[in-house]
């Protein structure tokens, strides 16, 4: 009778010994010898292969750095575990990146992760329309309706902003939210009109017939940053010097990433689901390290129309000096 | 699985072959242990055989009507097709780590919910004054769904366990402290009297009168929230990213591989039928020497 | 009368100050995460009871009260044939214990792929996972009913209808109402998350949208909302009870 009144507390006791142990465990690594850590948040895709490149070949050691990579699932979720304390640096398009610093969050950019390659027709991103689809502009989706993967985003933002250089209401269009990999289906089946694809559902999409309607990386700014790699103010004052190493090694890796695209093609299915067929035939960006500031200037009057970011915002506050 | 080339795995691995036999034990398991705990004599053998008779069709039908076109495969696949993947799945080092994630995130969850609604349910219900004020403070906060916590856990803990914990331990806490509430509610006045007058303090009082007769409530509430858990757990996944099962569905999902999507659901569903029966066993386990007193007052089977 | 005012200070002593607290502590909170209770007032009026919230917050309740209500019909109508008949259990109920063990919001991905990105997506969401205890409740009440009331039924020669409304339906009426309780917390549960997915409205859609533009006194608005909406709902879902339960209690056989 005793020992069963005891079982009780006792597996309590021990219980919550481990669950708070599951609790606590949960704390990033520590330094290892000379390099420093850095902990950095990077999505799963085609965008970040110029870093893992970089890091395979051994750049970042060269800078001292012992890069720690874990995967994210969006950049608003990645500048969210910034924050919080969880990563030093992580990836995330610039549109979101803008809009955290805009409502306060100490956002800063260190360098530039991916740019739209500036050639209409050729980048990596893009609005595809179905094959029975007979709009020969952008300008006639004025009306329409377009799926982004998240509504007010960059997808969004620079679909508008094609649709209005094209010549039609970039204001009028609708957008609706959905994961990329169910618009091939939706478009087929009329359910939208057209819809902002990247890498590598764009390709998929081009190889199962449906088409390219407009360039929208490309129609808002000659070579857009479209991501970057963002750090916070309070990171940046305490850990200075890792940022100052990252910087050299991500500059040597943008350099050797734009110079040797087979082998980043070669790479990226290996830490993503692209199998080597689609890797080998779809765009890659350009890997630039530096920011192209005057392509965010340029998003930042229809953020402003589509009240995402506030008239006050200057870009230079989250470029890092 | 993210980030693997597709394997060749051996065509029955010891994993696959015992995926199928647990599912079947456990489902009987769970008839036989429902009556048993509630005093009704063991399920005859024609019922059980009819249980899997139904089974049975069910996935007959998966099967056939896919293939006959009946269902449409772009969003059905066959059967076959999902039992592949699930063999896949069980020999897959990451769908392993999602289920020991997903465990984790539900044990400490649910630990950490059932000791905080012990601790505050026993204080409440021996201390009327306390009780008489904080009873509003509880009524409203029960009801408020812990999904809309989801926002909140993401800005603090982004896709650390904690945030799923959050969510967990919230949801639970609340099922058990109810439980707990009518437990302590139903111990008997004379027998507190009784321990009063041979001079008890009020935390013997509590572990001796309160607490034993608030137990069977408070292994209901356990079950209840041991389910309730596992939900959570999974849906945090799914939303916010932690890498479970959750999460590896959304994976799935996103890049299309349906067969995959659906193994991964039917994995889900046997992790919540081990979870029911693990929470009745213990329920057995721990109630065997309780007489059942509290036939009538269980808020859902 | 006398004990009106000590039990209306036991009943708001707590809220109040515990709402009193909060705002006082967080009216000159720094922390970006945690802004002051005033800000997030003014949030709540601005979004919800404004700019048009409003309209979102009615999307994401008539989802709710369709999957809802055609759960619980489904569950009457079927739960009441198979609380009937043993052998038609004896073939179901383990599939039907399977599926009520899939945790519902992991449906979500597979309806998103099955009923594309609208309302019928997340109807079907809804209904999918509140259907399960609601119907096995009902299974559950209908197969527990006394004995010697269906004997009594059976000598007075009341059959069909007559016997589903006198008897069957009054008899299983707490069984079918404890799984009403757990369907409607389950179908709130699936409301938020179900908006959360390929949205462009709804409450689940607004919350997430703050908390992805990082607006967040906008974003503990929506939290504050949610609560306010559990709240109410079950407070309905009390009403309801004590109106199906009490005509039951008036009407047995004393």
């Amino acid at each position: 009778m005793k020992t069963r009144k005891l079982i009780g507390p006792v597996a309590a006791a021990l219980g919550l010994c481990l669950s708070l142990s599951v609790v606590g465990a949960s704390h990033a690594a520590s330094s290892t010898g000379s390099a420093m850590v850095a902990n950095v948040g990077l999505l799963p895709n085609a965008e970040t292969a110029a870093i893992r490149l970089g890091d395979k070949k051994g750049f970042f050691k060269e800078a001292g750095i012992d890069l720690k990579i874990t995967d994210t699932s969006s950049g608003a979720a990645a500048i969210t575990a910034l924050i919080a304390g969880q990563f030093d640096i992580v990836f995330a398009n610039t549109v979101s990146v803008m809009q955290g610093r805009d409502k306060g969050l100490p956002l800063v950019i260190v360098d530039a992760a991916s740019t739209s390659t500036g050639v209409s027709g050729k980048d990596f991103s893009a609005l595809v329309v179905s094959s029975k689809n007979t709009m020969k502009s952008a300008k006639e989706l004025s009306g329409k309706t377009i799926a982004s993967n998240t509504v007010k985003n960059i997808g969004e933002v620079t679909a508008r902003i094609s649709v209005q250089k094209a010549g039609g209401d970039g204001g009028s269009v609708k957008v609706v939210e959905m994961p990329f990999s169910n618009m091939e289906q939706a478009l087929e089946e009329g359910q939208i009109d057209a819809a902002w694809m990247v890498e590598p559902f764009h390709t998929t999409a081009v190889q199962h017939g449906l088409r390219d309607i407009a360039s929208n990386y490309v129609d808002t700014a000659p070579h857009l940053t479209a991501a970057a790699f963002v750090s916070t103010d309070g990171i940046i004052k305490k850990k200075g010097d890792l940022i100052k190493r990252f910087r050299t090694a991500m500059a040597k890796t943008a350099e050797y990433a734009n110079a040797h695209p087979a082998e980043i093609r070669e790479l990226i299915p290996t830490f993503t689901k692209i199998t080597p067929a689609i890797a080998n035939a779809f765009v890659i960006p350009r890997y630039d390290a530096e920011v192209n500031v005057a392509s965010l200037e340029a998003m930042l009057p229809e953020m402003q129309r589509l009240e995402m970011i506030s008239k006050t915002f200057k870009v230079g506050s989250v470029i890092y000096k | 699985m993210a980030g693997s080339s597709s394997p060749s795995p051996p065509l029955a691995t010891p994993g696959a072959l015992l995926g199928p036999a647990v599912v079947f034990t456990r489902l009987y398991g769970t008839e036989s242990m429902n009556r048993a705990v509630s005093g009704r004599r063991r399920v005859t053998r024609p019922s059980q055989f009819r249980g899997v008779i139904g089974f049975g069709v069910f996935l007959f039908l998966w099967e056939i009507l896919p293939v006959a076109g009946f269902l449409p495969a772009r969003y059905f696949p066959p059967f076959h097709e999902v039992v592949w993947a699930l063999f896949l799945d069980f020999a897959s080092p990451v769908f392993w780590h999602s289920v020991a994630y997903t465990a984790q995130a539900w044990f400490a969850g649910l630990v950490i919910a059932f000791v905080a609604a012990a601790a505050v349910g026993l204080v409440l219900g021996s201390v009327p004054v306390l009780w008489r004020y904080t009873e509003s403070t509880i009524e409203f906060l029960r009801p408020i769904p812990s999904v809309a916590l989801i926002p909140l856990a993401v800005l603090m803990f982004g896709i650390d366990i904690k945030s799923a914990l959050l969510l967990i331990v919230y949801a639970a806490f609340w099922q058990i402290l109810i439980q707990i509430l009518y437990g302590v509610k139903d111990v008997d006045p004379v027998a507190l009297d009784t321990a009063r007058v041979y001079g008890l303090g009020r935390w013997s009082r509590i572990r001796h009168v309160s607490w034993p007769t608030a137990l069977p409530y408070a292994i209901t509430g356990f079950r209840l929230g041991a389910s309730v858990a596992l939900v959570l757990a999974v849906t945090a996944e799914l939303v916010i990213g932690n890498p479970g099962i959750g999460h590896q569905v959304a994976l799935a999902q996103s890049a299309m591989a349906l067969p995959e999507m659906y193994s991964l659901v039917i994995a889900a569903g046997i992790m919540g039928v081990l979870v029911n029966v693990l929470a009745r066993a213990i329920e057995r386990k721990v109630l065997a020497w309780h007489p059942s007193v509290r036939a009538d007052r269980q808020e859902a089977p | 009368m006398k004990t009106f005012w000590p039990r209306l200070l036991a009943t708001t002593l707590v809220p109040v100050a515990l709402f009193v607290l909060w705002y006082v502590a967080s009216s000159d909170s720094g922390n970006f995460f945690f802004p002051p209770l005033a800000k997030i007032l003014a949030a709540f009026d601005k979004v919800w009871i404004n700019a048009g919230g409003f309209g979102d917050i009615a999307i994401s309740l008539w989802r709710l009260a369709i999957g809802f209500l055609a759960s619980l019909i489904f569950s009457l109508v079927v739960g009441v044939v198979l609380g009937l008949s043993k052998s038609a259990r004896d073939y179901t109920e383990p599939v039907f214990e399977f599926f009520r063990a899939i945790p519902p919001t992991v449906m979500i991905p597979v309806l998103l792929v099955v009923s594309g990105i609208g309302d019928a997506s997340k109807i079907a969401v809804i209904s999918f996972g509140c259907l399960w205890p609601m119907l096995l409740n009902t299974i559950e009440g209908v197969r527990s009913i006394d004995p010697v009331l269906k004997d009594t039924c059976r000598v007075y020669r009341i059959h069909g209808l007559r016997r589903l409304f006198s008897l069957t339906l009054p008899a299983a009426a707490p069984q079918i109402v404890t799984g009403m309780r757990t369907g409607l917390s389950i179908a709130i549960i699936l409301m938020v998350i179900s908006e959360m997915f390929a949205s462009r409205n709804g409450m689940g859609f607004m919350i997430i949208q703050f908390q992805r533009t990082f607006s967040i006194p906008e974003m503990w608005s929506g939290i504050l909302l949610l609560g306010l909406i559990g709240v109410l709902l079950s407070l309905l879902m009390r009403v309801v009870e004590l109106w199906v339960l009490g005509w039951y209690e008036r009407s047995r056989v004393r």
